[in-house]
């Protein structure tokens, strides 16, 4: 079982869609797979079609109370694929500043999942990140065997890495947890655009073959399935998005073997 | 983009980029066998091994009853962090910009920003933060400075007092351009 999450503290890189389509596309190729939702902002859940605002009970109740409310308690089955999502809420954001005092706060995610690997298997578990490295992102590189980072092909990329690259560091001194890089994942690329194409060169040159081969371009496909409430790959499976998402997946999975 | 162009990017680039540090991301980090480093906090989190081991009791039960005594005290100490956090994050500002450094001055403008957000979401007319008195409460009437991410919110925002007195409109679209693209905004 891989535990990636997906990792960056700039707004809008494509975490989300990240999470939703390499979620479904490993579902479509058979991989039992878990979504989870650590954004305050709920977007994945209500990509995926849920309502958090209808649920009595979401990550925020598991993570504040895992005994009342254990994780598998709130799993939706997504599609009519090996697919669940842990939904996020509003109320995580409240979570994140309740947690701040107590010794375990980076522990949560860990050992909700970790209570529920006892009864359920999974090949794959994505978490979607907020973008800010607080409380609920360290839970989720704790609770990670694996990072997955998008980014733009923006001058901010390399600086953005270089923040997370501290934090980790960071990390290490308080924490105890295991993770390695996945990949960088260049998103939003635009053809024909040299000051991409220079950029994603660049961090190609530095983090060498922990570079996607992939990049998932900018395509306005992308944003009209989320506003549907559904992965690209379930919206329109010839949109280049989806293609992008399906060729990563592939990837994803032949380094998973490598 | 023009070849020279393009060229002097990527010179600028490859500077930049030489000066980061990926390296923690790129081998991968392991403090679990761990015994020095990370073993500080094993008092207060035991690896769980057993089902019964991974269930931490927790002392909130329900963080939407504001009265709930258990969750002020978790709220209180929470208002408590991010008002000191604040405090030392302004007074950051307060020197870059009194020193007309914008590019560190939209660094400490970003983190403010951050923290306000963040105290806008668990408190956002200010009133647990003034009946607890916690650190950088807002005053009776008043609610939280808005976080500014553009030209016009900064001006219109108390925080622009901090400002120093020949500060120009260049300079505060230099702070902002600065606040967006740091690392932290
Ligand atoms: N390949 C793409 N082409 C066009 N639009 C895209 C693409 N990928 C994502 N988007 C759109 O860009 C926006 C930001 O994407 P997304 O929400 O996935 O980013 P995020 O990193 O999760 O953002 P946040 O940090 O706010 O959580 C969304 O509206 C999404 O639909
Ligand atoms: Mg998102």
């Amino acid at each position: 079982m891989k535990v990636v999450a997906v990792v960056n503290q700039k707004g809008g890189v494509a975490k989300t869609t990240t999470v939703a389509n390499l979620g479904a596309c490993l579902a479509e190729r058979g991989k039992r797979t878990l979504l989870i939702d650590l954004d305050p902002q709920a977007n994945l859940t209500v990509g995926m079609g849920v309502a958090w605002y209808e649920l009595e009970s979401a990550l925020h109740t598991v993570l504040l109370d895992p005994e009342t409310t254990p994780l598998r308690t709130i799993l939706k089955p997504i599609a009519d694929l090996p697919l669940e999502l842990a939904p996020g809420h509003l109320d995580l954001a409240q979570t994140e500043a309740v947690l701040l005092p107590h010794a375990d706060k980076a522990y949560r995610l860990r050992n909700a999942l970790e209570a529920l690997y006892t009864e359920e298997t999974y090949d794959w578990v994505l978490i979607d990140c907020p973008p800010s490295l607080g409380t609920l992102t360290q839970n989720a590189i704790v609770a990670a065997t694996h990072l997955l980072i998008p980014t733009e092909p923006k001058f901010y990329a390399f600086a953005g890495m270089d923040t997370l690259n501290k934090m980790i560091v960071a990390l290490t001194k308080s924490l105890r947890f295991r993770v390695e890089l996945l990949g960088v994942l260049v998103t939003m690329y635009e053809r024909g655009t040299r000051l991409h194409a220079t950029i994603a060169a660049e961090i190609r040159e530095r983090f060498e073959d922990k570079v996607f081969e992939t990049m998932i371009y900018k395509n306005v496909r992308v944003s009209e399935s989320e506003l549907e409430g559904v992965p690209i790959i379930l919206y329109d499976r010839r949109a280049s998005g989806a293609q992008n998402y399906e060729a990563l997946a592939e990837e994803v999975l032949l380094r998973a073997a490598g | 983009m023009r070849p020279d162009k393009s060229e002097a990017l990527r010179a600028r680039l490859r500077k930049g980029a030489s000066s980061f540090d990926f390296d923690a991301l790129i081998q991968g980090v392991s403090t679990e066998d761990d015994a020095t480093e990370a073993g500080a906090l094993d008092d207060a989190i035991s690896t769980p091994t057993s089902v019964d081991d991974e269930i931490i009791p927790i002392q909130i039960q329900d963080t939407t009853v504001a009265d709930d005594g258990q969750l002020k005290g978790g709220l209180v100490s929470a208002l408590e962090t991010l008002g000191v956090r604040l405090l030392e994050e302004t007074g950051k500002l307060r020197s870059a910009l009194q020193a007309s450094d914008a590019s560190d001055g939209g660094y400490y403008l970003a983190r403010v920003n951050n923290v306000l957000e963040l105290l806008e979401t668990v408190d956002p007319a200010g009133e647990t933060s003034r009946r607890y008195a916690t650190p950088a409460a807002p005053p009776p009437g008043r609610v939280w400075p808005r976080p500014c991410w553009s030209v016009y919110e900064f001006t219109e925002s108390p925080i622009s007092g901090l400002l120093a007195a020949d500060a120009d409109l260049n300079f505060v679209g230099d702070l902002i351009e600065s606040a967006i693209s740091s690392p932290d905004g």
